[in-house]
C-alpha cells in the first residue's frame, strides 16, 4: 500500500488546537467543491447529513474554487487570488471539510507552498490547512464515527482516488464505514490505487492516454462483478462513469457519501431520472 | 540523442497502437511494482532509509563543490585522471581525445544513460571506432538502431521473436536454421558474440551509479557482469558520469545501495556492485593501465539553488516509471528523449528547455504514485508543476487552454458572477441532460466525449580543436566553469568555514547512518542468515568442516558438474598453502583468470549476511578476471569472516589495507549470486557475461569466533 506516513497528520489532528471548544458542536465549514456544486449537489446534501449526524454544526460559506486548476496549469497569480478568498471565506470555522480528497488536499498541502514567500499569508494558510479534512476521514478520525445509519442491498467496489489516497491518507476509513452499511458487500477493485486517468485538465489535454487509463480502470471495475462503483472524488467518478457508460456497462456510479448517508434519491451519475 | 519530446502526443499515439508494446507494458506494470513491494516489505528499515538517503544527497548537494574537489584529488592520488565537461560536446571531445591518444579501434561499453544523453556512440563511430554495447538489452537495441525505452530495462518493449529476427539479420556467420526460440538461446548467442569483444577491446567505457569522495572511487551496479568485463579487460577504462553522483563516504554509498536495487528491480542487492579506484597497481594481477573519469555538468549546476535542485538527488533507479500509469500506457520511447517517465518529465525540460519538452511535465495526472515510491523522496509532481509555471510565465501553453484558464479564473475570483455564469450554462445543459442523464457530445469537449459520455449536471555539433594545448586550456576552463557555477549557487546559502568543517568531519567520521537490524545478530545466526540469503539468489553453499578438505571437495564439485579437472586459483597464500598434491588428476594453476578458464577459485575477504553477498578486492592475490571470466566461480569463505552488514565489511577492508600499508584497492567487488539478466521479455536468466554458477565453500574454523572489528 502506498500511503504517506499518517502519524504526523494524526498527531496534528489530535493536538486539539484545531478542535472545538469543549461543550459545543464543532462548526464545520462545508467545502462544496466546484464539481459537486455544478454537477451533483446531492453529494453536498449527503455530506451535510453525515456531518450533522456526527454532531457537527454545518455552515456553507460563499465560496468558489480552491484554485487547483490554476495551480496545476502553472498560473500562480490566479491561484493566489483564489486561495486568499478561500482562506477568508472559511475563517471562523472550526474545521473545513469537503467531499473530495483532491480539493481538500490542495488546501491542506499546497496553500503553504503557494505562500512560502509571504509570511503573513503563509501563517493564515497554515491555520486553514491544519483545520482542513476530507469528508470520510474526518468522520472516522476526528469525529470518531464507527458506523453510519444506512443500508444498500448489493455489491460495491471502491476506487482510491489519488489525492485522497496519497495526499490525505484516505484508505481504510471509507472501507470501515462501508462495512457498517447494512446489506452492502464490498468487492475489492484490482489495482484500486492506480490513477483512473482524470487528472483535471489532463483528460482533455491528453485524451488518448487518459482514455487508455480509464479503459483499464473500467476493465478492472467490471472484473469485480460489483453492481456499483464508489469513490470519494467527483472528477474521477465522472471520468469512470462516462467511460463505463460509453462501453455499455450497467455498473452504477456514485460518490461514497451518498451511500454512507443512505440517500440514493438522485439517479446514479450519468443516469437519467427514470433509471435509479 | 535527438529529441522528439515536442512530438509527445504523436509518439504516444503510435505507441498505443503497438500491440507488442502494450503486451510488454502490461507485464511490466504489474511485475515491477510487485517485486518492489515484496523487497520493501522484507526490510523494516526501508522507509527510514529513504529519509537517510534523502539527507545524504541533500547534504552532498549543499557542499557539491567541496565533495567534487575531494573526489578529484583522490582519483588523482590513485593514479587516475579527472576531466570536467560543461556540455555534451565537451564530454564527447574529451572521450574522443582519449581514444585517439590510445589508438583505439574497438570500444566496449557498459550501460550508461549519460552516454545516451551526450550521443557518445555516434561521435565515436564518426572517428571510425567500432563501439559495442555489452549490456544484453543495450546490445539488442544497438543492432536495432533504437534508443532505450527504460533507464534500467532498456529493451523491455521487445519480444523474443523480435530479438531472434534481429540476431538472424546481424549474426550472418551462424547457421540460418539454428534454434532461437527461447530467451536462453538468444542469451547464449549474445554471450559468445560479446565475449570476443570484451577480450579485444582497447577501451572500456562505463557509467557510474555513485562517486565516492572519500576514496576517489566510481561505483557500478550491474546484474550481468558486463560492466566488470568492460572495465577490467581493456587497457583503458573511461568512466563517463555526471556531477550529482558524488557521495561523501563508502558508508553513505552503502546506505543508498540498500535503496537502489530494491527500488529498481525488487532485488535485495544486484549481482555485482563494484568500486573502482584508479588504474592497475604495479603488483596487481589484472586491471586497466589507464583510468579516466569524465565529470559532466550539462545543465545540472544551473539547477542548484533553485526549486529544481531536488531532482539532483535522483539515483536513477527507475521506480517512478515502474509505477507511472502514463508510462504504463505509452512506454518510454513516447517521451522522445533519454530519460522517460516522471523523472524524465522533470530532467528533460531542464536540459532541453521547456519549449522543446513542455509536453512531458504536462502529461501527468499528478497521481503522486511516483513520489510515493521514490527512494530519495523527490517531489516529482511538484517539480513538474514548476515547469508548468515556467511555461505559463513564458506564455508557451496552447492558446485555448490559457484563454480558458484566464476566463475561468476571472469568474472564479468573483463568487457571485461565478455562480451566475456557471448556472446559465449549466441550467441549459441540465434541461437537456434531465431527459438523457448524459451527453454523447459537447462543444469544446471533444477530448472527453470522443471516448467517454459526459455525465449531465444535476441542478549540429561544432568541432573542437584537439591540440594538446587547446585541450588543457579547455579542461581548465571547464573545471573552473563547473565548480564556479556550483559555488555561485551555494555561496549565499552557507558559511564557507563551517561548510569545510562539516565536509572534513563527514569524510573522516565514516558514520554508519542506519544499519538494518537483520544482520545485527549473534554470529551463529548470522552465518545461517548468510547461507539463506546466498541460496535465495541462486548461489550454492557447502559447509566445509576444515580447510584441508577443500581440494577434494573442489575436485568432487567439478566432477559432479561435468567440468574438466582444471582449476585456475587466485595466487593467494591461503589457497597456495592447501595441499593440492593429493589430487594428481586435478590441474591447478595459480594466477589471473584467462578466457579459457571454466572454473576458478578465490578467497573472500568477507561474507555479508544481510544479503548473502561475497566481498573481495583486487591485488597481487586476486582480481576481477578470476571472478568474471569463468562459467563457474568457487569462493572460499572462512566462517569467521561472515559479518552482518556492508559497513562491517568496509571496516575489515580498511584494517586489512592499513596493515599492508595500502589504501583503497583498485577494484572492490560485492558479489551476490551468479550473473543474471531479465532483458529479454522480463524473463530472469542466469549466466550472462559473468559466471552462471557461484559455489561458496563455507569453511568452519577451529574457534568459531566472530571477526575482529565487527
Amino acid at each position: 500500500m502506498e500511503v504517506r506516513d499518517q502519524s504526523a497528520l494524526r498527531r496534528e489532528q489530535a493536538d486539539g488546537q484545531s478542535g472545538r471548544p469543549a461543550g459545543r458542536a464543532p462548526k464545520v465549514g462545508l467545502l462544496v467543491t466546484c464539481l459537486v456544486d455544478l454537477f451533483r449537489p446531492s453529494v453536498g446534501f449527503a455530506a451535510v447529513k453525515l456531518l450533522e449526524d456526527a454532531g457537527c454544526e454545518v455552515v456553507v460559506p460563499r465560496q468558489t474554487c480552491c484554485g487547483q486548476p490554476a495551480w496545476n496549469a502553472g498560473d500562480r497569480a490566479t491561484t493566489e487570488a483564489l486561495a486568499k478568498a478561500m482562506i477568508e471565506a472559511f475563517e471562523g470555522c472550526d474545521y473545513v471539510v469537503g467531499p473530495s480528497g483532491s480539493c481538500t488536499g490542495m488546501m491542506r498541502l499546497h496553500y503553504q507552498e503557494l505562500f512560502k514567500d509571504d509570511a503573513d499569508w503563509a501563517l493564515r494558510a497554515h491555520h486553514l490547512s491544519r483545520r482542513t479534512h476530507e469528508l470520510v476521514s474526518f468522520l472516522t478520525d476526528i469525529m470518531g464515527v464507527e458506523k453510519v445509519d444506512a443500508a444498500y442491498q448489493g455489491t460495491v467496489t471502491y476506487h482510491d482516488s489519488c489525492a485522497g489516497l496519497r495526499e490525505m491518507g484516505v484508505k481504510a476509513q471509507p472501507r470501515k464505514l462501508l462495512a457498517g452499511v447494512e446489506g452492502l458487500k464490498l468487492a475489492e477493485l484490482p489495482e484500486a490505487e492506480v490513477c483512473c486517468g482524470f487528472g483535471g485538465t489532463f483528460c482533455v489535454k491528453y485524451p488518448e492516454i487518459s482514455t487508455k487509463m480509464v479503459s483499464d480502470k473500467a476493465g478492472n471495475i467490471q472484473s469485480t462483478g460489483a453492481d456499483m462503483l464508489l469513490a470519494g472524488d467527483m472528477g474521477c467518478l465522472m471520468n469512470m462513469a462516462g467511460r463505463l457508460q460509453r462501453l455499455g456497462s450497467t455498473v452504477k456510479v456514485r460518490h461514497v457519501a451518498e451511500v454512507l448517508a443512505g440517500d440514493l434519491s438522485a439517479p446514479p451519475i450519468g443516469e437519467s431520472e427514470e433509471k435509479k | 540523442m535527438k529529441s522528439t519530446a515536442h512530438a509527445f502526443k504523436d509518439n504516444a499515439h503510435r505507441a498505443m497502437q503497438d500491440p507488442q508494446l502494450t503486451r510488454a507494458l502490461n507485464k511490466f506494470k504489474t511485475g515491477f511494482p510487485m517485486k518492489r513491494a515484496q523487497a520493501v516489505a522484507a526490510l523494516p528499515e526501508f522507509e527510514a532509509l529513504r529519509d537517510v538517503g534523502k539527507a545524504i544527497k541533500d547534504h552532498t548537494l549543499a557542499h557539491l563543490d567541496l565533495y567534487l574537489e575531494t573526489f578529484e584529488r583522490n582519483v588523482r592520488a590513485a593514479g587516475g585522471h579527472v576531466h570536467w565537461a560543461r556540455t555534451a560536446e565537451e564530454a564527447r571531445s574529451i572521450i574522443r581525445g582519449i581514444c585517439k591518444a590510445k589508438n583505439a579501434r574497438l570500444v566496449t561499453k557498459g550501460k550508461s544513460m549519460v552516454s545516451e544523453e551526450i550521443g557518445l556512440n555516434a561521435s565515436l563511430q564518426e572517428d571510425g571506432l567500432e563501439v559495442v554495447e555489452t549490456d544484453l538489452g543495450e546490445y539488442i537495441l544497438q543492432i536495432r538502431n533504437e534508443a532505450p525505452s527504460h533507464i534500467i530495462a532498456p529493451a523491455l518493449h521487445l519480444s523474443k521473436e523480435q530479438v531472434a529476427d534481429d540476431f538472424r539479420r546481424v549474426h550472418t556467420d551462424l547457421p540460418a536454421d539454428r534454434r532461437l526460440s527461447e530467451p536462453n538461446d538468444l542469451l547464449t548467442e549474445a554471450r559468445v558474440r560479446l565475449r570476443n569483444k570484451f577480450l579485444q577491446a582497447d577501451v572500456g567505457i562505463t557509467g557510474a551509479n555513485f562517486l565516492i569522495a572519500e576514496t576517489g572511487s566510481t561505483v557500478i551496479v550491474t546484474n550481468e557482469g558486463n560492466g566488470d568485463l568492460t572495465q577490467s579487460l581493456p587497457k583503458t577504462h573511461i568512466v563517463l558520469t555526471s556531477i550529482e553522483k558524488v557521495v561523501p563516504t563508502l558508508e553513505d554509498a552503502s546506505t543508498l545501495l540498500r535503496l537502489l536495487a530494491r527500488s529498481a528491480t525488487g532485488q535485495e542487492f544486484t549481482s555485482y556492485t563494484t568500486f573502482s579506484t584508479g588504474p592497475k597497481r604495479a603488483d596487481d594481477i589484472d586491471g586497466p593501465e589507464n583510468y579516466h573519469v569524465v565529470l559532466l555538468d550539462n545543465g545540472r549546476s544551473a539547477l542548484l539553488g533553485t526549486e529544481m535542485q531536488e531532482v539532483l538527488r535522483c539515483i536513477r533507479c527507475g521506480a517512478c516509471m515502474n509505477h507511472c500509469p502514463v508510462y504504463h500506457a505509452v512506454g518510454g520511447h513516447a517521451y522522445g528523449w533519454v530519460y522517460p517517465g516522471p523523472i524524465g518529465s522533470v530532467i528533460d525540460p531542464a536540459i532541453l528547455g521547456v519549449k522543446e519538452a513542455g509536453h512531458l511535465p504536462n502529461a501527468s495526472t499528478f497521481c503522486g504514485r511516483c513520489e510515493s515510491v521514490c527512494p530519495v523522496r523527490i517531489p516529482l509532481p511538484k517539480l513538474m508543476r514548476h515547469w508548468r509555471e515556467k511555461e505559463f510565465e513564458a506564455n508557451l501553453q496552447p492558446k485555448a487552454m490559457r484563454y480558458g484558464i484566464g476566463v475561468w479564473g476571472w469568474f472564479a475570483k468573483r463568487p457571485a458572477l461565478y455562480a451566475a455564469a456557471a448556472n446559465i450554462g449549466l441550467r441549459a445543459m441540465a434541461a437537456v441532460g434531465k431527459r438523457r442523464g448524459r451527453f454523447k457530445a459537447l462543444p469544446l469537449a471533444g477530448g472527453w466525449t470522443d471516448t467517454r459520455d459526459f455525465p449531465a449536471p444535476r441542478g549540429p555539433p561544432s568541432r573542437n580543436s584537439t591540440g594538446a594545448a587547446a585541450m588543457a586550456e579547455q579542461s581548465n576552463a571547464a573545471r573552473d566553469g563547473v565548480l564556479g557555477a556550483i559555488r555561485k549557487a551555494a555561496s549565499h546559502l552557507r558559511d564557507e568555514a563551517a561548510a569545510r568543517a562539516a565536509v572534513e568531519q563527514r569524510l573522516s567520521a565514516h558514520a554508519r547512518n542506519l544499519l538494518p537490524a537483520r544482520g545485527q545478530i549473534p554470529h551463529a545466526e548470522r552465518v545461517e542468515l548468510f547461507i539463506r540469503m546466498a541460496q535465495a539468489v541462486a548461489a550454492s553453499v557447502e559447509r566445509v568442516p576444515e580447510r584441508s578438505r577443500i581440494p577434494q571437495i573442489v575436485a568432487d564439485y567439478l566432477s559432479v558438474h561435468n567440468l574438466p579437472a582444471r582449476l585456475r586459483a587466485a595466487p593467494d597464500p591461503e589457497l597456495q598453502s592447501l595441499d593440492w598434491s593429493g589430487l594428481p588428476t586435478l590441474e591447478v594453476a595459480f594466477g589471473r583468470g584467462e578466457p579459457e578458464d571454466q572454473a576458478t577459485i578465490t578467497l573472500a575477504i568477507a561474507g555479508i549476511a544481510e544479503t548473502g553477498t561475497l566481498f573481495g578486492a583486487s591485488g597481487n592475490d586476486a582480481g576481477p578476471t578470476l571472478s568474471f571470466l569463468p562459467g563457474t566461480h568457487i569462493v572460499v569463505l572462512p566462517v569467521d569472516r561472515v559479518v552482518g552488514s556492508y559497513e562491517e565489511a568496509w571496516d575489515l577492508l580498511r584494517q586489512r589495507q592499513a596493515a599492508k600499508g595500502l589504501g583503497m584497492p583498485r577494484a572492490v567487488n560485492f558479489i551476490t549470486g551468479p550473473s543474471r539478466t531479465a532483458d529479454i521479455e522480463q524473463t530472469s536468466l542466469v549466466h550472462v557475461h559473468g559466471p552462471g554458477r557461484l559455489h561458496i565453500l563455507l569453511v568452519d574454523s577451529a574457534a568459531d569466533a566472530p571477526p575482529q572489528g565487527s
